[in-house]
């Protein structure tokens, strides 16, 4: 038993020596009132007045918990294991004085260590406090200033602590965090990871968790990225009174990686350790186009076995150092071994020796574009065969209709209805009245056909009497005629020679024969203009499918009359088949008179003025040429009655301050104006609801790439299309006013 | 009286000219034609028809044409880019024939150059439709022969090529 004035008078006594001891010592009683305390004490707790006004429950955070100490020391004692000096140590959780800038209650935590010490009037505790940090003020300061997150949970995960940068960084104010369990600012997906953190910090041993990348909840809802490294309270020993941790807002840098992540490009960084190269970091779509299953699979893995040829990768490695940047082409593979065709932009990585220690690299799976590559070859391939295959059908029809003769419609060109209709009919009856006597032949009728074949004729004949009246169509005659011929034909074939005269016979077959020839005749003077529509227009495809495929073509200082003419010369044949004469306008600057000349394809033109600049010259003279060319295609004659009538368009060529206008005039095929605002005639495959009415073939492409290549060149393409005639409504079977502009930029110099 | 027929297609005076020539000899029909959606409609509409043949791939309506009833038909083929190719307006034509006019699909036929893949959801619905591919291997007589099972209430199927 110790005397207990002694006790205390010791400690008095030795009060300078207690002093400099570099942790606080106390002696409380039972209920906590201060006896005495050393100066380090008084520091800590920051205590300026007597330290017996005092008590030490009141700097306890958790009242209870002063209890829970005196408890288990006296466990201590019953078991008898109080002999030693100061038998227990525990982290306690203290207030901290409030501060008056901040005005906000802190907390910090301190280790006491006690021993029950029993004198002759009561009994007292003599204690040790220490606090976790060893330079408390300091770490306070690092706490508040900190530019990184800082926050401490207790032991049930609620919060105690956030510092103003965390405070900053979810929004949020102070009271509305503290006191709340930390999964408050989680979001709903991930309320369990505080738990799994606790269990995770309770069993690697260490206590540390290092670089874990978290998203919390910001007080708008909106989530945040976060990298969190936090450490157990205490950090040694198995117990868990809760955790402390710093958070990097890492939220810019994340919305950085989620922007690569959509590109549809697969970029890696590759980190060489020794002979290893590793790649370190890559987006969604690299592990897409390489089959990794996730991340995970990817990060820290070999990058040479995504190699089809790894054997190559010493030269590659000097390649990228010498050309940054530069695109290759490569040949690599998934991981299951398939193959990627690739396009690659690698840059090296150096450290401040300039020495290479990784590469950062971009890379683009051109499979589908090689496909597209191929297909583009293989097409081009396959039209190449389509227009000789054409122009063989076209030669093969030449003889034909040359030997079809007489021919009514050889000085006729693009044949159309009008055109036939007459001749047809004449001819079919002609064959009628044949018909009607065959039908009327009475001597014999029995020897000469059998019962059906006298019923077929008579239905045919029936067709022949009535064709004006049920085909409403006269463009639809000469395929009913055609079948009918054919099969009275085969009936014919079969009659009994011996009951026909011979007179009669030659007449009849003269007839039919004559019906069937015309018949066939407009049907191969119509082929024979749409395989030549057909091979302009496989021609163009052809062009523009392999456009892309060859190098853009150097502009050359030339005159622009001189491509206008070409295309003319190009296109005069056509323009003879279709019976279009060509007139161009020049006009004179100086005079302001449009100067008229006639196209005659053995002169040559004499140009007024030269308009030269820098341009593309052959797909200048293609777009020329395919303008003009839909000129003719929908040119009508302007006198319907008169089908003699030669049809013309006109071209006028005129000068602009910056550019050269070239203008194309038809008369003929309407353009609906829906089509021309909704810029639907410039559409590829696309066919203008006038222009199929008259039976014409297109594909679109002339236009659209004559607009493709006078864009290029900084110019432009328009189509204006008005009625002909005043008329009160839309009529497009009426003629129209068509006009297709080309403007070329009168560029002087050349531009690469 | 003549079993009347309507052939809703746009190249009657084209590419489908030759197979007119049985149809018409044949003269077993009261023949009527439509080159377009709006056409189509308007004689659907106005009579009864004892077999319709459709071709898919047909435009909205003749431009000149100002009935406010071809709006319809316009708005369709806009919605499409102006492309009668992706406006299909046959199936809404045939559509409109089976819920609209009260047609039977038995008598109803299709002559297009969309593949009966192309087709399937259509054919599907409506299987008793008659179908027949426009490849230049049918022969001339097909759509004189698709008319007369129509008529009857008979699918036509055609000889496999």
């Amino acid at each position: 038993m110790i005397n207990d004035f002694d006790f205390i008078e010791f400690h008095k006594n030795n009060q300078a020596i207690f002093d400099s001891y570099p942790i606080g010592l106390y002696i409380v009683k039972k209920e906590g009132e201060f006896v005495w305390c050393n100066k380090k004490l008084e520091k800590i707790l920051e205590i300026k007045d007597d330290i017996k006004n005092h008590s030490i429950i009141e700097f306890y955070k958790k009242r209870e918990d002063r209890k829970t100490l005196l408890d288990e020391i006296d466990e201590f004692e019953k078991k008898g294991e109080n002999d030693n000096a100061f038998l227990y140590s525990k982290m306690v959780e203290f207030n901290k004085p409030i501060r008056k800038e901040t005005q906000k209650k802190m907390t910090k935590w301190v280790e006491i260590s006690s021993r029950k010490v029993k004198t002759d009037r009561e009994i007292l505790y003599f204690d040790c406090l220490t606090e976790i940090s060893e330079n408390a003020q300091t770490a306070l300061n690092i706490e508040e200033h900190s530019g990184a997150g800082i926050y401490r949970l207790d032991k049930g995960n609620k919060i105690v602590y956030v510092n103003p940068a965390l405070q900053e960084m979810l929004n949020f104010k102070i009271e509305e965090l503290i006191g709340e369990h930390v999964s408050f600012v989680y979001p709903v997906e991930n309320k369990e990871e505080p738990d799994e953190i606790e269990k995770e910090l309770k069993k690697n041993g260490l206590g540390v968790i290092k670089n874990r990348d978290i998203k919390l909840k910001k007080e708008d809802g909106e989530l945040i990225s976060l990298r969190m490294n936090c450490v157990k309270i205490p950090l040694d020993g198995l117990e868990y009174y809760g955790r402390e941790g710093t958070l990097v807002d890492i939220h810019g840098a994340n919305r950085y990686k989620d922007l690569i992540d959509l590109i549809k490009l697969g970029v890696y960084i590759v980190e060489y350790e020794g002979d290893k190269h590793l790649i370190t970091e890559c987006n969604t779509a690299f592990l897409d186009m390489f089959g990794y299953p996730n991340r995970k699979a990817a990060i820290n893995s070999n990058v040479y076995k995504l190699w089809r040829h790894p054997e190559d990768k010493d030269e590659f490695i000097d390649f990228v150092k010498s050309n940054p940047g530069v695109s290759e082409e490569h040949e690599l593979q998934k991981i299951d071994g398939s193959l990627i065709d690739a396009e690659t932009w690698t840059s090296p990585i150096t450290n401040k020796e300039d020495e290479v220690i990784g590469r950062v690299g971009i890379i683009r799976d051109m499979g589908k574009e090689f496909t597209l590559r191929k297909m583009r070859d293989d097409i081009g391939r396959v039209l190449h065969a389509y227009s000789s295959a054409l122009m063989m059908f076209k030669k093969n029809l030449e003889p034909v209709v040359s030997h079809l003769h007489p021919d009514p419609f050889s000085n006729i060109k693009g044949l159309e209805a009008p055109d036939f209709i007459d001749i047809i009919k004449d001819n079919a009856n002609v064959f009628s009245e044949s018909l009607e006597k065959l039908l009327t032949y009475e001597k014999e009728r029995k020897e000469i056909f059998s019962e059906d074949n006298w019923k077929n004729l008579k239905t045919k004949n029936e067709l022949f009497n009535t064709f004006e009246n049920e085909i409403p169509f006269k463009e639809m005659w000469i395929s009913s005629f055609l079948d009918a011929v054919g099969k009275i034909r085969k009936i014919w074939e079969t009659r009994n020679k011996n009951f026909i005269s011979n007179e009669f016979r030659k007449q009849f077959e003269a007839s039919l024969e004559e019906l069937s020839m015309v018949c066939c005749l407009v049907y191969i003077h119509q082929t024979n203009d749409v395989i030549g529509e057909m091979s302009n227009q496989i021609s163009s495809l052809r062009e523009y499918v392999t456009l892309q495929a060859r190098p853009d073509e150097e502009t050359q200082f030339c005159n622009i009359n001189s491509l206008l003419e070409k295309a003319v010369r190009n296109l005069a044949s056509y323009a003879n088949e279709k019976n279009v004469r060509i007139y161009l306008f020049f006009k004179d600057l100086k005079t302001d008179y449009w100067d008229k000349v006639r196209w005659d394809n053995n002169k040559k033109l004499e140009y007024i003025q030269r308009l030269n600049a820098y341009v593309q010259k052959s797909a200048i003279t293609r777009a020329l040429t395919n303008l003009l060319h839909n000129a003719i295609k929908y040119t009508w004659i302007r006198d319907s009655k008169n089908s003699k009538e030669d049809k013309y368009i006109n071209i006028y060529i005129k000068q602009e301050e910056d550019y050269f206008v070239i203008r194309f005039e038809n008369f003929g095929v309407g353009i609906p104006q829906d089509e021309i605002e909704e810029d639907t005639i410039f559409q590829i495959g696309h066919r203008g609801r006038v222009s199929g009415m008259r039976g014409r073939f297109g594909t679109g492409i002339g236009l659209s790439d004559a607009r493709y290549v006078a864009r290029k060149q900084g110019g432009d393409v328009t189509i204006e299309s008005r009625p002909a005639t005043k008329r009160e409504f839309i009529d497009y079977k009426r003629p129209y006013l068509t006009t297709a502009t080309i403007k070329i930029p009168k560029k002087i110099r050349r531009i690469k | 009286m003549k079993p009347k027929v309507l052939w809703i297609e746009d190249g009657l005076f084209a590419e489908v000219r030759p197979f007119l020539g049985p149809l018409i000899n044949s003269l077993r029909f009261d023949l009527h034609y439509a080159f377009n959606a709006f056409e189509g409609q308007k004689k659907m509409k106005k009579e009864h028809f004892d077999a319709i043949v459709f071709d898919i791939r047909i435009p909205p309506s003749d431009p000149s044409t100002s009935d406010p009833d071809t709006t319809k038909w316009n708005n369709l083929y806009e919605k499409s880019g102006f492309d009668k190719i992706a406006a299909r307006l046959g199936i809404k034509l045939i559509e409109d024939a089976v819920t609209e006019y009260d047609y039977n699909q038995i008598n109803l036929g299709i002559f297009s150059v969309e593949t009966a893949y192309e087709l399937k959801e259509l054919l599907e619905k409506y299987p008793e439709i008659s179908y027949i591919n426009k490849n230049e291997r049918v022969p001339t007589n097909t759509i004189l022969k698709m008319v007369e099972c129509l008529v009857k209430g008979e699918k036509y199927v055609p000889p496999t090529d």
